[in-house]
């Protein structure tokens, strides 16, 4: 033996670390000495809040497709300068003013329709076909939400209100959202994000009730919370500033502060607790990203069997660019939960949720009506009970 | 300072947990800049399951993965929050060798990933990881902020009585060293990228650096494993702020550091000249070749590939290029503008006139930030590589793609050396169709394509199923310039020496060289053989207006040997929906198209030396009455 070093290092390393180099390591200590030399790590605990139960969720996609064509809507927002720029100067309706791509305006754009808001969309919505762009591209995004009490007693909830006008009247009218609105069934608006395609829509929902509660993220710009009141809103938002809100029992509002694309500033999730059953995570874009959503849901909320039985809505994959190519973020993480219900649509990606049904992941399918492309999204006017 | 961290409140004061997220806020605000995620190597992150949110990232300047652990905060009129950062190598970086031997041996498990995205679970292990400490500073009101990063210039620990190998020798010598890692110049590579992410998202450059150093602990590792300090070494702190009041959260004295490593910081800031060649050079989109012998699958393949970046809110354009005159593939794309098809004929031989041309039209049309030249089946991306040279300004090579069929491998192989070489060219080898052969037949192919082209990464897929995200990782060696020769082209379309392929295509051609239903007369060989030597051919038919599905069936399957590909659109009688057909041999199906099928019913037929008045009897039954 030498005082050389004879042996690679690294041929060592990898020998051992795939097994082709065994029973070497009795010698080595491992990390008996990490102990002084690193400082050690506290570990992960959870504190999980208990926000009590409901006996079921009933959701019913009112609209899921939020645009038509993505190449436009990615067209016009690099045209407008990127994915940083104010979506409210992009140009698109109801903000558009006749002047083009990157040159819209929130004051502009709704001088030109306030007069006609909310009652007549349908003027409202022609006006704008002319000034903004692409103009047959906007649709929506809304969901109806039927909590059913652990008493029995139901409470019914809109998450979003779209983006066009005729769209979301034509959609509201479908769904019988238009009678629900009027005679005060729907107890409250959620709105998720700020959002064009989730957001934008809301004299959609003031032409039949103009003074329900509606939640809105603290994140929300100046421009958004005057839309409230030239759409005909009547009373005051009610706005989501901390992380957790219960809103009735077992149902929570759980607030993410993250930058979004069109300069949009964090995203409002939902999370159940089903009796018997489990958690259930209903969102308008997961823009937070799924891990982020299931892990937070996992580490502060308490639910029944400690598991999560139902997810429901677009599930977006960025921020989180993952760096694991080989770690097929969303679908792995998925199957790492376990859920018992699936229900993805808008933006989860046709063949995203292809994958999920082929992996045997309980994706609940839909009927593809009402422009809806393809049965593996929960579509427009189909239903999934959690 | 900017909405885009701190959204619309941008005056409130923080709290603790608002600190500890904001540098996820800010990667996150600066990954929306697309040439700041090119010019910093960003290659995305993932959160932990941690409260406060931990989590794991990787950049191009080193193969391994960074952690980032929140620690503690505190929030007032001089906030601050610390963070430690972790590096875990992987099994080919060479900082596994400069690790502690145990630490290696845990991050080269090639299951160490699982645990490492979560490695705030799995303290024991982690904690051998740490490299170094971040500290972020924020007054209140004026958002003076400031970032620092700590960290032993070396981390070494001496092992006096050195580690045996089993084998006899010496794995650390007597005295030698067990640990000596660079730690610092590992963690100022991340260090640089988020201080980058600040003043992209603030729009502001940070002040000039500032560095001081404090001594550093050497470890001596006894024989029975304990662990003994002595004081030896820097460890050193480099300080980036914006704006002066930050500086109140560090003690000690700093001086003036080198600002070369923080250029890249002002760089996304906006702050260094806009004609500077690495930030004209990330404005520029990403250009992936695509290519893959006929029926292999790449349409699949590019389908994922756009669902995935979409996700990712990015826009990829396609230029597409086919033998025949109709792009069928467009029919199974989603968007219009998106899509663009070249002239009609092989990319190989028209690709600096008709493919600058597409570049630029692309470019001021949509801006996408990734362009996927689809290649048809029969072109040779051999031929092509020193074209790219030329494209250098327009867009940046990223990956060149060859999908091929596994079913099919070897009689692709026996029937085209077209199939060699677009396998010799690739970077990435998408081995297609692996449900299609055993597992032993799949270890043959992938064996026989590692030995034609060693560099080239081989993924096996199933439906042409690949994350989009592995691809260019073996690229380097497309990096290098060909040679250049400048003999003229005897056929007078400005080609330079046709006995290589490495002539200047800097040009437009001088005539249409999109028709290629004949044979040059001249050997157009390009250093590799394109499809005309090969006497590839196409026939286009028109199809009646409907079809029966059990005769197109079998009027597939009677394809005589010399027809390699069938593709086309079918209005059938038993369905509503207009039908892709497809037809390699021994495969053919119908499925819907996924957009709108506009044009009338079509049939493209290619093959080897085609018999056309052959084909058309065969498929007379379904053409469309000319009379």
């Amino acid at each position: 033996m030498t005082d050389d070093t004879t042996t690679s290092r690294r041929d060592f390393v990898k020998g051992v670390a795939t097994g082709a180099i065994g029973g070497a390591l009795a010698g080595m200590g491992l990390y008996s000495y990490t102990g002084s030399a690193y400082d050690r790590l506290a570990k992960v605990t959870r504190q999980q809040q208990d926000f009590g139960a409901v006996r079921s969720v009933k959701v019913t996609a009112i609209s899921e497709t939020s645009w038509f064509n993505n190449a436009h809507l990615m067209q016009d927002i690099r045209a407008a300068g990127g994915l940083l720029v104010d979506q409210y100067t992009i140009g698109w309706g109801p903000f558009g003013n006749g002047k083009g791509v990157g040159k819209g305006s929130y004051e502009e754009g709704i001088a030109s329709i306030k007069k006609m808001l909310p009652n007549d969309l349908e003027a409202a919505w022609t006006i704008q076909t002319k000034q903004s762009l692409h103009p047959d591209n906007p649709g929506g995004f809304a969901t109806l939400l039927e909590v059913e009490d652990l008493d029995g007693s139901k409470h019914k909830y809109l998450l979003d209100t779209g983006w066009s006008y005729s769209w979301m009247d034509q959609s509201f009218k479908r769904e019988g959202i238009d009678q629900m609105l009027k005679s005060g069934e729907i107890e409250a608006l959620i709105i998720s994000h700020e959002h064009f395609d989730h957001y934008w829509g809301l004299p959609a929902t003031m032409k039949y009730n103009n003074h329900l509660p509606m939640y809105l993220h603290k994140g929300f710009y100046k421009e958004g919370l005057q839309y409230a009141k030239d759409s005909g809103y009547k009373g005051d938002p009610i706005i989501v500033d901390k992380e957790m809100t219960v809103v009735r029992p077992g149902m929570m509002l759980v607030k993410f502060d993250v930058p979004i694309i069109c300069r949009v500033f964090g995203e409002t999730s939902l999370a159940f607790n089903v009796k018997d059953k489990g958690l259930v995570l209903i969102s308008g874009c997961n823009h937070q990203g799924i891990l982020q959503m299931t892990s937070t849901a996992h580490q502060k909320l308490k639910y029944d069997n400690d598991r999560f039985y139902g997810i429901y809505g677009g599930l977006h994959i960025s921020p989180f660019e993952d760096w694991d190519p080989k770690y097929d973020d969303l679908v792995i993480s998925l199957g790492k939960w376990n859920f018992e219900r699936v229900g993805c649509n808008h933006c989860t990606g046709h063949l995203t949720a292809k994958k999920f049904v082929e992996r045997g992941y309980p994706v609940v399918r839909g009927t593809a009506r009402f422009r809806t492309s393809s049965p593996d999204y929960l579509g427009n006017g189909d239903t999934i009970t959690f | 300072m900017s909405t885009a961290i701190f959204g619309p409140d941008a005056g409130r004061r923080l709290v603790e947990s608002d600190l500890l997220s904001l540098p996820i806020t800010w990667m996150t605000a600066a990954c929306m800049d697309t040439r700041f995620r090119r010019l910093s190597g960003w290659l995305g992150f993932a959160p932990c399951e941690s409260m406060p949110r931990a989590w794991t990232c990787r950049i191009k300047a080193r193969p391994g993965v960074f952690g980032v652990l929140p620690l503690a905060a505190e929030s007032g009129d001089n906030a601050a929050a610390d963070f430690r950062l972790f590096y875990f190598p992987t099994a080919d970086d060479p900082m596994i060798e400069q690790v502690a031997l145990a630490a290696a041996i845990e991050a080269a498990r090639p299951s160490a990933n699982a645990w490492i995205r979560d490695f705030p679970a799995h303290p024991e292990r982690a904690a051998a990881f740490a490299i170094a400490e971040l500290r972020l500073a924020l007054t209140h009101p004026a958002r003076h902020l400031g970032l620092s990063v700590t960290a032993d210039k070396r981390r070494r620990i001496v092992v006096p009585a050195g580690i045996a190998a089993p084998d006899g020798g010496w794995l650390v010598p007597k005295g030698g060293l067990e640990e000596d890692l660079p730690a610092f110049a590992i963690a100022r590579d991340l260090f640089r990228v988020l201080a980058a992410g600040i003043a992209s998202a603030t729009e502001a450059a940070p002040d000039s650096p500032l560095a001081a150093v404090t001594p550093a602990i050497l470890w001596m590792r006894a024989a029975d494993g304990g662990l003994s300090a002595t004081d030896d070494g820097i460890r050193r702190t480099d300080l980036l702020t914006w704006g002066t009041d930050a500086r109140a959260a560090w003690a000690g004295d700093f001086t003036a550091t080198d600002p070369a490593p923080y250029r890249l910081a002002r760089a996304a800031a906006g702050a260094e000249p806009a004609d500077a060649p690495d930030i004209v050079a990330a404005a520029r989109p990403q250009l992936v070749v695509l290519s893959g012998f006929l029926g292999s699958g790449k349409t699949s393949f590019l389908n994922q590939f756009i669902e995935f970046h979409t996700a990712h809110d990015r826009l990829v354009a396609v230029i597409q290029n086919e033998i025949g005159e109709t792009g069928v593939d467009t029919m199974m794309l989603e968007g219009d503008e998106s899509v663009l098809a070249l002239d009609a004929g092989c990319v190989c031989c028209t690709l600096a006139g008709s493919l600058t041309r597409g570049l630029r039209q692309l470019a001021d049309s949509i801006a996408p930030e990734i362009v996927v030249l689809e290649t048809t089946g029969l072109a040779n991306p051999m031929n092509m590589r020193a074209e790219f040279q030329d494209l250098n300004d327009l867009a940046e090579l990223s990956a060149v793609v060859a999908v091929v069929d596994a079913a099919r491998f070897w009689e692709s192989l026996a029937a085209s050396d077209v199939a060699a070489e677009q396998i010799a060219a690739a970077d990435t080898v998408i081995l297609n169709k692996c449900d299609l052969v055993t597992t032993d037949v799949r270890e043959a192919i992938s064996h026989e394509i590692h030995h034609r082209n060693p560099a080239a990464r081989i993924v096996p897929a199933i439906h042409g199923r690949v994350n989009p995200a592995i691809l260019g990782e073996t690229l380097s060696r497309h990096a290098a310039p060909p040679p250049t020769t400048e003999a003229a082209c005897p056929c007078g379309c400005d080609h330079h020496d046709h006995k290589h392929h490495d002539h200047d295509h800097g040009h437009d051609h001088g005539h249409d060289h999109g028709h290629h239903h004949h044979r040059h007369d001249h050997h157009h060989d390009h250093g590799g053989v394109t499809h005309l030597d090969e006497g590839f051919t196409a026939l286009r038919f028109a199809l009646a207006p409907t079809t029966d599905r059990d005769l197109l069936m079998w009027t597939l399957a009677a394809s005589p040997p010399k027809v390699l590909r069938i593709k086309g659109i079918a209005h059938l009688t038993d369905t509503d929906a207009p039908q892709v057909i497809q037809y390699v041999p021994g495969q053919s199906g119908c499925e819907p198209t996924e957009k709108d099928a506009t044009e009338p019913p079509f049939l493209l037929i290619i093959g080897r030396d085609l018999d056309a008045a052959q084909l058309r009897r065969l498929w007379l039954p379904l053409l469309k009455d000319e009379t």
